[in-house]
């Protein structure tokens, strides 16, 4: 360290020096429980200054238990959520899916994407509007078969 | 990085600078504060850590939303901020706290310089529970023949190597936030050892900046690029 006396960022605790609360108390990635090299950083990200980056999944094909849906290409499915409340949701169709956790969200997503799909496409007599949506969604989607 | 990209992953940015420790930087903390506290007015300290020199634990002063700090102790100044909006956007904020800390601090030569970029991929498992890296990234961690790849479930890998400017030390690691998602961290830490002069400081970020970049983007998977852009 030429000089410098290492010290670990990522195992300190701070407290607010103006307001008299509880320390915060940081979930450390593990493997930077045993590194000193790293730049300092990682400290904010995991505590309350974080929350603005939304996480983006992207999505190549979409199944539920009886058919598979190939897309053209890879959509954004945006997941966030907390306290056993999550949502996986793709913006562009306002499909979304919701669970307990992020799996059984994106789950739900996917089933909710066959069965929006396959509903426009069968449809008649659909509004301009509806007939516009279908359209966009066909767009989207390749190919789809049964499983 | 990719701050013009819509869906970038990035959640973290951090610029380090250590130096030899300089005890006018903590005589003197206290003037260094009323510069920075228009615009980052909370005040955090160092709790005690057993084993830790207190002086070697920087203060933090914190922007009104958390989003941004800067860490200063006797021997380091760092700046690191959750919103990114782009590199020159980051150098700019970047240069106006640096300013305020070199024009009080006399600091000419470094021990370490650093430049970080973290990365948060979301996670969702396949049926059975593996995950599917090829969805995030273009590595292969088939490390032996016979060593299989495609089922991950747990994964922890961290490379230290030498690039032209400096050396790059990546993490990519699976972990669960505090909020419950699952995600891969891409943590990419583009550093240099000194001495270095403070005049190399400017030409080290952009240096190392380009660096990281370009693996990113090596590293980030044709299909994590297209929903990047934004867009369907």
């Amino acid at each position: 360290m030429n000089g410098a006396v290492a010290y670990n960022m990522f195992e300190d605790q701070y407290s607010d020096a103006q307001h008299d609360v509880l320390p915060i108390v940081r979930i450390k990635p593990k493997r930077l429980l045993e590194n000193e090299d790293f730049s300092s950083g990682e400290e904010l990200e995991l505590d309350e200054g974080k929350g603005n980056q939304v996480l983006v999944l992207p999505v190549k094909e979409v199944s539920n238990d009886r058919y598979k849906v190939s897309l053209r290409k890879p959509i954004p499915i945006y997941l966030e959520g907390k306290n056993r409340q999550y949502i996986a949701m793709h913006e562009e169709s306002r499909i979304c899916g919701e669970g307990q956790d992020a799996q059984a969200a994106f789950r739900d997503f996917e089933a909710s994407f066959v069965s929006v799909y396959l509903s426009y496409r069968d449809s008649k007599d659909l509004s301009p509007g509806a007939k516009e949506y279908a359209g966009f969604l066909s767009q989207l989607v390749a190919k789809i078969e049964e499983v | 990085m990719a701050a013009l990209y819509k869906n970038a992953p990035l959640v973290h940015t951090a610029f380090e600078a250590r130096f030899f420790g300089d005890l006018a930087i903590e005589t003197r903390r206290d003037q260094f504060q009323q510069l920075v506290r228009a615009d980052f007015p909370k005040l955090y300290v160092p709790n005690t850590v057993p084993g830790k020199a207190p002086a070697l634990q920087p203060y933090q002063f914190r922007t009104e939303d958390n989003s941004a700090t800067v860490n200063l102790a006797v021997n380091s100044f760092a700046y690191s901020t959750s919103r990114y909006s782009g590199f020159e956007a980051f150098k700019v904020t970047l240069e106006g706290v640096w300013k305020l800390f070199s024009d009080f601090f006399e600091v000419s030569t470094f021990t370490r310089l650093g430049l970080r970029y973290i990365n948060h991929l979301p996670i969702i498992r396949e049926e059975g529970g593996s995950i599917s890296l090829s969805r995030y990234v273009t590595a292969k961690l088939n490390i032996a023949p016979g060593f299989p790849s495609g089922k991950i479930h747990d994964l922890d890998f961290t490379i230290s190597c030498e690039m032209p400017g400096g050396r790059l030390r990546f993490l990519m690691q699976n972990a669960k936030r505090e909020d419950g998602l699952e995600v891969l961290i891409l943590d990419l830490d583009f550093a240099r050892q000194g001495p270095i002069d403070k005049d190399e400081r400017p030409s080290f970020i952009e240096t190392s900046h380009e660096q990281i970049e370009t693996v990113f983007f090596d590293l980030i998977s044709k299909e994590y690029k297209e929903i990047m852009k934004g867009g369907t």
